[in-house]
């Protein structure tokens, strides 16, 4: 049961290592930005896993009564993605100049020219 | 009335995009900029730096609501910002543009950028700081990277790392949020006995903070992007951008250094790696040819002097080194600037003969080297004096000898430029191809240099205590 409520965690873990993997072990710079959205999303599930409850109730309540899902994470969650989406997009943006200037998105063909023009 | 602050940035931006041919965004953002500059600098200029207060966004009291929080420190940046983006703002106008369309949105994003600074250095809330950051980060990348293929790739090694300082400061966030269950930094500092998840969630912000502020094991993203970006660019973004993490730094250390921080290990390790990046800085900044590199590395090196000063949690020196070399850099990068797009002088070589071509531009070499190298009338003389005098208060021979060796090394490598610009034999006769309305920024910026020496001890005196 204790290693059960912390399998969330664990995915969490897993999913930022991969993404921190990606982001520093692969050539192609596109694949790099998505290293970062996956770690992007695994703050985002943190922060759900810790607004998380065992059979809780949306917090819309007229009842007053307690146990229902915090909301506030969410709604900061909701804040990070379109954070997230405009990172992305100027991320992308940039590629695309980066392509159309040296003809490639690998990282290791574009410090060769860069090198080759010194 | 301190919303109006940030937001009249934000509203300018709006015009800009919508500018036209007949009221340019030229016009509309450097008026935005005095509004701002007006709401800045109005009334009685010390004691509206010591108002102190907080304020919640659209009427929800601070512990529900998002909180605005007035300090000393925070709106000593706040200032800062809407000078530098001013006279920031000045000088990209004068550079002339090629297409009307990259102009209306150069302008929008730069007045984005600002007033994203500015809420940083004033929100109260941990949560809404990422979002300032991450936006001010945003609006940088694309104002970097828009014009060469080099630029763009400069600017997304920039971009990684600051995407992945992003995702560090968010879980941060997380940990600090999940065990005390509030993003108020005012609410956490008055927490009684905060545990082990609070203290290494600030642990993962500080470490994103000090990737964003370039320190050393942290600084390989920013003599490229600096190196490689726009003319157009280097009033606001190498003066500023990477002063709002420190100072956000500064202030989370001042608030929570005594309980919620693990505050010995970072007295230990900052100076240190604030050592490092004085001396990497400034011997790399020996080895270029290229000056925007040089004055890239210097940043470095500077920003060193600035980790030293948070790390020993010394107001005075901390802050007169962030106005001092915001002022300075600003004063170099756009006079270096102006001789890249105009003259054509690119590296060091080629500086050859311009006290005789420009002899403005070479007094503010000249005036902005010995800032830096800490002459005393000038205003870096007297950062360098405060972080020496405090940290010899704490019997920390270590940090004086850094100090010392740092002026000695920027003198290293600052001799080399003026040595070129000064001593040289005036070869070929050229007109001045540098337009008038180019100088007005930069001239000003460099008396400051000046003014800033006398006066700035006695404001920082008059704002000690309250900090």
């Amino acid at each position: 049961m204790e290693l059960v409520s912390k399998f969330p965690y664990i995915a969490n873990c897993a999913l930022l290592i991969l993404g921190l993997w990606g982001v520093l072990s692969q050539d192609n710079l596109f694949k790099k930005i998505i290293g970062i959205n996956i770690m992007q999303s695994s703050a985002i599930l943190f922060f759900i896993n810790l607004a998380y409850l065992n059979d809780g109730r949306i917090p819309i309540d007229p009842k007053g009564e307690t146990g229902y899902i915090a909301p506030l994470p969410h709604v900061l969650m909701l804040t990070a993605i379109v954070v997230g989406v405009a990172f992305t997009a100027v991320a992308l943006s940039l590629l695309i100049k980066i392509n159309k200037g040296y003809r490639s998105s690998k990282e290791s063909v574009i410090l060769e020219k860069e090198k080759s023009k010194l | 009335m301190i919303f109006a602050i940030p937001l009249s940035f934000f509203v300018g931006a709006v015009f800009c995009i919508l500018a036209n041919k007949k009221i340019t965004a030229k016009k509309i953002a450097i008026t935005f900029a005095l509004i701002n500059f007006a709401l800045c600098f109005q009334g009685n200029f010390v004691n509206n730096l010591l108002a102190k207060g907080s304020f919640g966004l659209g009427g929800w009291t601070p512990p529900y609501g998002i909180e605005f929080f007035a300090e000393p420190i925070g709106l000593t940046f706040v200032c800062l910002v809407s000078m530098i983006g001013f006279f920031g703002l000045m000088y990209a106008g004068a550079i002339p543009s090629k297409s009307k369309q990259n102009n209306n949105l150069f302008f929008a994003l730069t007045l984005f950028l600002l007033g994203a600074l500015q809420a940083i250095s004033l929100s109260g809330d941990l949560f809404n700081i990422y979002v300032w950051l991450e936006l001010s980060s945003i609006c940088a990348f694309a104002i970097m990277g828009y014009r060469t293929k080099e630029g763009a790739f400069a600017t997304f090694n920039y971009l990684l790392a600051a995407g992945v300082a992003g995702v560090i400061f968010l879980l941060g966030t997380g940990l600090v949020y999940g065990a005390s269950g509030t993003l108020n930094l005012a609410q956490i500092s008055t927490l009684p006995n905060p545990g082990q998840s609070i203290s290494s969630g600030f642990a993962l912000i500080i470490t994103s903070l000090l990737i964003k502020m370039a320190l050393t094991p942290f600084h390989f993203w920013l003599p490229d992007a600096y190196g490689n970006s726009p003319t157009k660019t280097l009033g606001v973004i190498p003066a500023i951008v990477t002063k709002a993490p420190a100072i956000i730094l500064f202030k989370i250390a001042l608030q929570l250094h005594q309980n919620q921080i693990n505050w010995i290990a970072f007295e230990f390790f900052l100076p240190l790696m604030g050592a490092g990046a004085v001396i990497y800085g400034s011997l790399m900044a020996v080895k270029q040819a290229k000056l925007k590199k040089i004055l890239a590395y210097s940043s470095i090196a500077q920003l060193g002097l600035v980790a030293i000063g948070i790390g020993i949690l010394d107001v005075k020196g901390t802050l007169i080194q962030i106005i001092a070399h915001s002022v300075v850099k600003f004063s170099l990068f756009c006079s270096v600037g102006a001789l890249e797009h105009f003259a054509n002088i690119k590296t060091i070589d080629e500086l050859k003969s311009t006290f005789q071509k420009s002899p403005i531009l070479s007094w503010v070499f000249i005036i902005c080297g010995f800032s830096l190298a800490g002459i005393p009338p000038f205003a870096g003389f007297f950062a360098k004096y405060y972080l020496v005098v405090s940290s010899l208060e704490k019997n920390n021979f270590f940090i004086v000898a850094v100090i010392l060796l740092s002026s000695l090394l920027t003198a290293g490598y600052f001799l080399k430029i003026l040595e070129n610009i000064v001593f040289t034999k005036y070869t070929k006769k050229l007109k001045s191809l540098i337009p008038k309305t180019i100088y007005f920024p930069i001239v000003f910026n460099c008396s400051l240099v000046i003014i800033f020496g006398i006066f700035l001890p006695k404001l920082i005196s008059a704002l000690e205590g309250l900090a």
